[in-house]
């Protein structure tokens, strides 16, 4: 690798503040953007060794390297960091934040000053999350749904935790109506919502999710510490309370939450199947009113989380044929991204490889997702590890492999490097075996009818966790080759020029780094869709 | 600039004012003949007036483009899907 | 070149998004209500019959004054008349204070009766009751934080008239306090016939 040194450094080195002032008071999208983006990867590192120590717990039966009170501890901490700290922020605000403004032609987003501020938040939120492990009674072992009746009984930090969660609550309701505000009132000449890139369109779908559903979450917080601090008794059966509404509650947020996490990462594979195919992005509305659609649907099923809580006969069959529906959004895009592929020019650069990897493993997930939607097999099914595996498919094989395809593609843009290719491919390709070895061995062990959230296990299910723990590792050796070669890359990579992908979205427009406000003295004037690759001929580098 | 908002008389915030302190003794006097749902329908639907007061002159609301409409339509919905939804397990338990 | 440019409908409807969560927050705990009542309706008559209704249509017309106050404030802000917009922002705040005050003498009532989230009394109580009486706390407590956010507001842009960094041609900080204001009335006028009206109906 050769020793290059890039002459010209963007908004790196521009901007009213030097040294690290310029950093924590700054109001730049791109800067709040690398912010969050660095505090998400050091949150998701460390919430992967809390996974991998679950994983090593359980590759014997019995105790291995801990108790079960440490397990509890380790899950619940392990879901709040990957939950609160890593997937909701990870693409919306590193990425979006970076992204959006220059995506719709836009110097800044709409309240830059509120941008910051949403990020005070996110760490004051996230140390206080973290604090709650080694202060009070001990981290909270409630798991990360905070579940009544033991989460306002246990004498485990709760208080810190729920707290620490509503304020990352306001850090993401912040960013949501920044977002909302942005592309409303923002969008360059010639901008029309029919050449809005389709991360943008994903991005405006979570921003409404981010601002009608998070609420919900801080009221039901608020009472979890309430009921701790009072003893009121509002989720107590025995007093009048009712601690299945805390479920009801709980869930109003928390499934339209997820939608948070994956609506942004199928906005990623958007772009980035287009841009590898060479090829406009197949069926565009369809696309852009699934994104919606995806948002609304997604805010009608909270309850099939509950269809073994003993909630009523009915809401068990409305809502799994509600949740159904879902699917049928969430199909469209799959669907949609297969007919851009086809008969494309396809190359397979790492960004492509974890597109691909997501459209898999998050058809997997979803396909998993009806046989606990339908309410006969969820029985079965219901805190199994198969929904371990599930939700993992989902989340990480869906929202987390988007991240890392997202790392891969823009990264170059953001420092105006390119890591090298090759240990990325092999990265890639470790990341994509340990995956499916790990969940799908989790998901078979589940159908088997082993629990999730218990340190010990029957010796029957012994094999197939040792399968799942020897796919943890290779996983995260994957990871960590990736992390490696991203890093090698962001400090002496290659320089690349405005558009090493021979993208047609506006970022590919601009110099890499982008410069201070995006764009020169003169505002964009967008004239073509996002995806029309006419002329559009990709930089050596 | 066309976006901004001409100035509200004082005789109308007024007049509204009165409507509303009207609507608020009308529940307060409704709630004292009779009970039950029919009732507590008809207190709700006055509250619902007065909010519509409220959001279309007190907040301007009816001086505000369609982007805003279409943001309370969808706030709306929400609150009647949590709350409607939520029922179908209370009430069918 | 700058991005200072100035957006002020940008500014309004981030302020309305901003209270859509509020309009959330406060419908997770009419949900937690509604389910209850429905549940309990006799416990909820005789628990909300306990409440003293004439402060609270008292604190009802208060509020709506004090929306009132507030919006003719913006109005005379944007005819420039800015003593009498001053005027009107301290009467808001003044009609406020009252009803914090009134607040509190009915939650002090209320607690000298031994009925306060978690206390003996309401234990023993029906389970109904109990329920009512947390909600009535949380809920109203919440909304006395909200008015007291309010007072807040509303005091730091009666600062920025007097500076003239508010101003007829800058309303914008001055309307968006008014947006809260009117949530805060907006919820109210649907808190109070929650608490005090509809549930003294449903005797069975």
């Amino acid at each position: 690798m050769t020793e290059t040194t890039l002459n010209y450094s963007g908004f790196y080195t521009e901007g009213p503040r030097k040294g690290i002032l310029g950093w924590l008071l700054t109001t730049d999208h791109k800067r709040i953007g690398i912010l969050y983006l660095g505090c998400i990867v050091v949150m998701f590192l460390i919430a992967m060794v809390l996974g991998l120590a679950i994983r090593l717990e359980l590759i014997a039966p019995g105790k291995t390297i801990m108790g079960p009170q440490a397990y509890n501890a380790t899950f619940t901490v392990h879901g709040i960091i990957m939950i609160f700290l890593f997937i909701i922020p990870s693409i919306v605000a590193a990425f979006g934040n970076f992204l959006l403004p220059i995506h719709i032609g836009a110097r800044d987003v709409s309240f830059p000053k509120l941008n910051l501020l949403s990020w005070y938040c996110y760490v004051a939120g996230g140390l206080l999350a973290i604090a709650s492990i080694f202060t009070g009674g001990g981290a909270p072992d409630t798991g990360w749904t905070f579940y009544v009746p033991f989460s306002t009984q246990t004498t485990t930090n709760v208080n810190l935790a729920v707290l620490g969660a509503f304020i990352l609550g306001f850090s993401s309701i912040l960013t949501g109506i920044n977002f909302v505000t942005t592309i409303h009132r923002l969008r360059a000449k010639g901008m029309t919502w029919g050449r809005l890139p389709m991360f943008v369109w994903t991005l405006y779908a979570t921003a409404w999710i981010q601002i009608l559903a998070t609420p919900m979450l801080g009221i039901t917080l608020v009472l979890v510490f309430l009921e701790r601090i009072f003893g009121a008794g509002l989720f107590d059966a025995a007093r009048g309370g009712d601690p299945i509404l805390y479920q009801h509650l709980f869930w109003i947020y928390s499934h339209p939450a997820v939608y948070i996490m994956i609506l942004p990462g199928m906005g990623v594979v958007s772009e980035i199947i287009p841009t590898f195919a060479r090829k406009p992005l197949f069926g565009y509305w369809a696309m852009a009113i699934s994104s919606l659609a995806i948002a609304f649907a997604g805010s009608l099923v909270w309850a099939h989380h509950m269809y073994a809580s003993g909630m009523s006969d009915l809401a068990v069959l409305v809502f799994s044929f509600l949740t159904f529906i879902v699917a049928i959004p969430s199909a469209i895009k799959v669907f949609n991204w297969i007919s851009t592929l086809y008969k494309g020019s396809i190359e397979l650069a790492p960004p492509m490889l974890f597109a691909l990897a997501f459209i898999f493993q998050f058809a997997i997930g979803g396909l998993g997702g009806l046989a606990l939607g339908a309410a006969a097999s969820d029985v079965h099914l219901h805190d199994t590890s198969f929904v371990v595996g599930h939700f993992h498919y989902t989340m990480f094989g869906g929202a987390g492999f988007a991240f890392f395809a997202a790392l891969h593609f823009w990264l170059p843009k953001f420092t105006g490097r390119m890591y090298r290719h090759k240990p990325a491919v092999i990265a890639w390709g470790l990341m994509f075996v340990g995956f499916n070895v790990l969940y799908m061995s989790m998901q078979a062990v589940g159908i088997q009818g082993m629990p999730r959230r218990y340190y010990d296990y029957l010796p029957e299910f012994q094999a197939l966790n040792l399968v799942a723990t020897v796919g943890s590792w290779i996983l995260a050796a994957g990871i960590l080759l990736m992390f490696y070669n991203l890093w090698q890359g962001i400090r002496r990579g290659r320089p690349v020029g405005n558009n090493p992908w021979g993208g047609a979205t506006l970022e590919w427009q601009i110099p890499s780094p982008p410069p201070l406000e995006n764009f020169g003295a003169e505002d964009p004037v967008v004239t073509k869709g996002p995806y029309d690759y006419k002329g559009v001929v990709a930089d050596e580098y | 600039m066309a976006e901004e908002h001409k100035p509200v008389s004082y005789r109308s915030y007024f007049v509204i004012w009165l409507a509303l302190s009207a609507l608020s003794g009308l529940n307060v006097w409704i709630a004292g003949l009779a009970g039950g749902s029919l009732t507590a329908w008809i207190i709700l639907a006055v509250a619902s007036l007065q909010a519509g007061l409220v959001l279309s002159v007190f907040m301007h609301l009816n001086q505000e483009t369609k982007m805003f409409r279409l943001g309370i339509l969808a706030l709306l919905i929400i609150v009647a899907v949590s709350i409607g939804l939520t029922f179908v397990d209370v009430l069918y338990r | 070149m700058s991005i200072e440019h100035r957006d002020d409908t940008g500014a309004r409807f981030g302020m309305w998004l901003f209270l859509y969560t509020e309009v959330i927050l406060f419908s997770g705990l009419f949900v937690l209500f509604a389910m209850t009542q429905a549940r309990f309706p006799e416990h909820f008559a005789a628990a909300s019959a306990g409440l003293n209704t004439t402060i609270g249509t008292l604190n009802t017309f208060v509020l709506l004054t004090s929306s009132l106050t507030l919006s003719l404030s913006v109005t005379a802000l944007q005819l420039n008349k800015i003593r009498q917009s001053l005027l009107f922002c301290s009467g808001t705040v003044l009609l406020a204070v009252i009803f914090l005050v009134n607040k509190y003498f009915e939650w002090s009532t209320e607690i000298s009766h031994g009925i306060y989230p978690g206390s003996d009394h309401l234990a023993e109580s029906a389970p109904g009751t109990a329920a009512f009486f947390n909600l009535y706390f949380f809920t109203t407590g919440l909304h006395g934080l909200h008015i007291f956010i309010g007072i807040v507001l509303i005091l730091t842009v009666t600062g920025m008239i007097i500076r003239g960094k508010v101003s007829a041609e800058c309303p914008v900080l001055l309307v968006n306090s008014t947006l809260y204001w009117h949530l805060v009335d907006l919820i109210w006028i649907f808190v109070f016939p929650l608490f005090y009206l509809i549930p003294r109906g449903f005797h069975g």
